[in-house]
């Protein structure tokens, strides 16, 4: 960057103004050593298919919960992508990296609708900062920032979360694209309801979304069309996902089998809360998971385990976000360990020699 | 036009240039050659003759090495000897003999070097062919090969195809095999084609397949066919490895091009001076095979074809291996392997990244990219500032050797040499693979080159202070 003085060199302003240059128009770099072409595949296209997996479920957001959500969402990128901003003049990047963009969207959806807004801002900037920025910015980070907001927020605000479920619109379109936001009466997620009362919400009602929830986590066949599109288009690997699913189901099948009055059948874990939004969006992420094959069969398989048992037997009864934070600081050691047993005999021979 | 190139792990590059189908072949005739004296590795030679020496095409020009007849130059054009470069003995620059093209010549040569090219009789000159052309023999006939691979695939996405190479060289394509075969009567001569261009392949090797010692052999399925990359470790137990030549496992490794050449010189009666150099040009009409003799330059070779260097880089190479050539004096030698003009240009457009795939200027298929249709230039932007690994695992899904480029990468970075080096490191074959899909578009293979180069001096100091 040049030399120049004045508002649009200020480090702290400067980041920002050339990711938008880069996002609106590209760069001009160009290769300078072997190989000589590279793929028009980059961190601004990788990110991006996410957010658009991402919008339908936010779209339907609005459609449930009224244009509050809107709102949620614009405070946490000016507070998330404000927070990388200033960071990135501290640290004098050239650009802001894009993992925020899609961060801020995925924190957002993971709220519930009527959160106050500057609970909402507290939890993104937590989550960019303690989750991503200490440990040196996008690629680096051990726990993914969205779950960090969230926990969070989730921990430190306890009743600000318990109290803002809400019933959502439903009926014909207008919906909630005619309302600023819904009534606000408070209802209960379909798991803090079977937790308080062991009532078992309809799976056509958890499937379409009319129950209590986060914005995003609600309507599932958006989510699986928006997980479908990651993984079709190899932005997401597809074997977390599959070993996810199949171990929470299997968990909690056995377990429904052990002891069916007290715990939910498996279809119910399988459609409520945040697994599925989870499973699909978040621990896809490639930075905070294993890069090994058999260390992402490893991890994703623990994770459905964990989910469950939190879910089951604490408090906690989203227990996604837990596991998912156990699982990202264990995703390094699992990777050393299947590495170290994949090049063991190579090691072995050298120590012969 | 192949339908791509498919790679492990769902990747595709969809249009790399490949020549295939109707081109221009290209005997370029130049007005004078410039013959760096310097050696495929690197040595300085010592010039035979001097100004005003008249030369016929394949005569020695080198102080004539009788044991190692691959490290000797051979005149590439039948002229006059015009001038001897001098030049500082440093590291970089080498004297040069410029022949002028002069075919009237038909005067005795007067000095030595017409003892060497008296020799041109029997097997021995077939030795000394084979080994000027790979390099791995010494040109005496002592060392024998045991096996003999031709590889008749592409060593580079950018490629010419087999059917275009044979097209109209089907004579010296069986003189190439027939020499090979009475040269090594005890070798057993493999040639290893993909699935595609078998049946060209079948065509032209008839005679040769009722024979015992001759092999048709198919490149590993791990990869699909039509992969450009194959672990030849299937076959025959040939395995590659950094640390020995192939030579060390008994095998002569050649590949089609030069199989050629050798078929052209043994037919023609000269050394292998020609060479077939594929050009490549995002415009069809620009791209051709070029019959060249070693010496010529660069701008040379470009204004033979009509095509001018500017607005273009010139990789010398292949785009996933090769080098850039910032001087078109540039001398063609035996180790050019292609040349690829690449268009150099800004690479902004509103909202690129947006736009579904068709008219990206990209090659694989794991993003919408690779939506079917749509024309796709080569172009040598980055796309995008460089950025820290994301561990999305591509690096590792197309490379070739099995490596995990991204914890090499990291490992690398932070001074864990060997720990790299348990990991494989060495295994590494160069082919740009990594750095290729890299959406944080780091330079993986250079760094991955590099510390494969500083680990084999640590251990070449370490065994010298052993012993």
């Amino acid at each position: 960057m040049s030399e120049r003085t004045g508002l649009l060199h200020n480090r702290y302003i400067a980041p920002v103004i050339n990711s938008l240059g880069s996002f609106f128009f590209g760069t001009e770099e160009h290769t300078s050593q072997t190989p000589y072409i590279r793929d028009a595949i980059d961190l601004k296209r990788y990110m991006f298919f996410v957010i658009l997996a991402v919008l339908p479920s936010a779209v339907a957001g609005i459609y449930l919960y009224g244009w509050r959500v809107v709102a949620v969402i614009a405070v946490s990128y000016v507070f998330g992508v404000g927070t990388e901003a200033v960071f990135a003049g501290v640290r004098r990047q050239d650009e802001i990296h894009e993992g925020a963009f899609v961060t801020c969207i995925l924190y957002a959806l993971i709220l519930p609708p009527h959160l106050p807004l500057w609970i909402v801002a507290v939890g993104i900037m937590f989550g960019t900062i303690f989750g991503k920025e200490v440990f040196g910015g996008t690629g680096k980070n051990i726990f993914n920032p969205a779950m960090v907001g969230r926990i969070f927020v989730s921990l430190a605000f306890p009743e600000a979360m318990a109290k803002t479920w809400v019933v959502p619109f439903d009926g014909p379109l207008p919906g909630g694209f005619s309302a600023w936001m819904a009534d606000t009466i408070t209802t209960a997620t379909p798991l803090t309801l079977f937790q308080s009362s062991g009532d078992i919400t309809a799976a056509s009602l958890l499937f379409r979304g009319y129950i209590g929830g986060c914005i995003g986590e609600t309507v599932k066949p958006l989510i699986i069309l928006g997980g479908l599109f990651l993984i079709v288009t190899k932005v997401a690997n597809w074997r977390i996902p599959v070993a996810f699913f199949l171990s929470s189901f299997g968990c909690a099948a056995l377990l429904h089998s052990i002891e069916p009055q007290q715990f939910a059948p498996a279809w119910f874990h399988l459609l409520s809360g945040g697994l599925l939004f989870a499973g699909m969006f978040m621990i896809s992420d490639p930075v905070t998971t294993p890069t090994t094959n058999s260390g992402k069969w490893i991890c994703g398989f623990s994770l459905g385990v964990l989910t469950i048992l939190i879910r089951v037997f604490t408090g906690y009864v989203e227990g996604v976000m837990f596991a998912v934070i156990i699982m990202n600081m264990f995703a390094p050691l699992i990777d050393y360990s299947m590495l170290n047993i994949k090049y063991r005999a190579r090691t072995r021979k050298a120590a012969a020699l | 036009m192949p339908a791509g190139i498919r790679m492990s792990g769902g990747y595709t590059f969809k249009k790399f240039p490949v020549i295939d189908g109707q081109i221009q072949r290209i005997d370029i005739d130049p007005g004078y050659v410039a013959v760096p004296l310097v050696t495929v590795s690197g040595d300085k030679l010592t010039p035979a003759v001097k100004t005003g020496h008249f030369v016929r095409k394949g005569d020695c020009i080198t102080a004539y090495d009788q044991r190692y007849p691959h490290r000797n130059l051979y005149a590439p054009i039948t002229g006059r000897v015009e001038q001897i470069t001098k030049v500082n003995r440093d590291a970089v620059s080498t004297d040069t003999v410029i022949i002028r093209q002069d075919t009237s010549v038909r005067l005795p040569i007067e000095n030595h070097i017409g003892k060497a090219g008296a020799e041109h009789a029997g097997l021995n000159v077939c030795h000394k062919y084979i080994s000027l052309l790979t390099g791995q023999l010494d040109g005496t006939g002592e060392q024998q090969p045991k096996h003999i691979l031709i590889s008749a695939i592409y060593t580079e996405p950018v490629a010419v195809t087999v059917p275009v190479l044979l097209e109209g060289n089907e004579s010296f394509l069986t003189a190439g095999i027939r020499c090979l075969l009475e040269t090594y009567p005890d070798a057993d001569v493999s040639i290893i084609s993909s699935g595609s261009d078998q049946p060209v392949i079948e065509q032209i090797c008839g005679d040769f397949l009722q024979k015992d010692r001759f092999r048709l052999l198919h490149a590993p399925r791990k990869y699909p066919a039509e992969n450009p990359y194959i672990q030849i470790e299937n076959v025959s137990g040939y395995h590659v490895s950094a640390l020995r030549s192939p030579a060390d496992y008994g095998y002569l490794c050649i590949d089609l091009r030069a199989l050629l050449s050798l078929g052209r010189a043994v037919i023609m009666r000269h050394a292998p001076t020609d060479l077939f150099i594929p050009v490549y040009r995002d415009e069809p009409e620009l791209t051709a095979l070029v019959t060249v003799p070693v010496g010529v330059t660069v701008a040379q070779l470009l204004d033979e074809l009509g095509c001018s260097p500017d607005g273009y880089r010139i990789i010398e190479g292949g785009l996933l291996t090769g080098k850039e050539i910032t001087d078109t004096t540039h001398i063609v030698t035996r180790c050019t392997t292609s040349l690829t003009l690449i268009a150099h240009k800004p690479q902004r457009s509103f909202l690129w990244f947006l736009r579904p795939g068709r008219s990206l200027d990209s090659f694989t298929r794991c993003f919408l990219s690779s939506a079917p249709g749509g024309e796709k230039k080569v172009t040598d932007g980055l796309q995008g500032g460089k950025r820290a690994c994301i561990n999305c695992g591509y690096c590792h899904a197309v490379c070739p050797a099995d490596l995990y480029p991204n914890i090499l990468y990291h490992e690398v970075t932070h001074d864990l040499l060997e720990e790299a080096m348990d990991k494989n490191l060495d295994r590494c074959i160069d082919c740009g693979l990594c750095s290729y899909v890299c959406p944080s578009k780091l330079s993986l293979a250079y760094t991955l080159h590099k510390a494969k180069d500083t680990a084999y001096h640590q251990c070449a100091q370490l065994t010298s202070n052993r012993t």
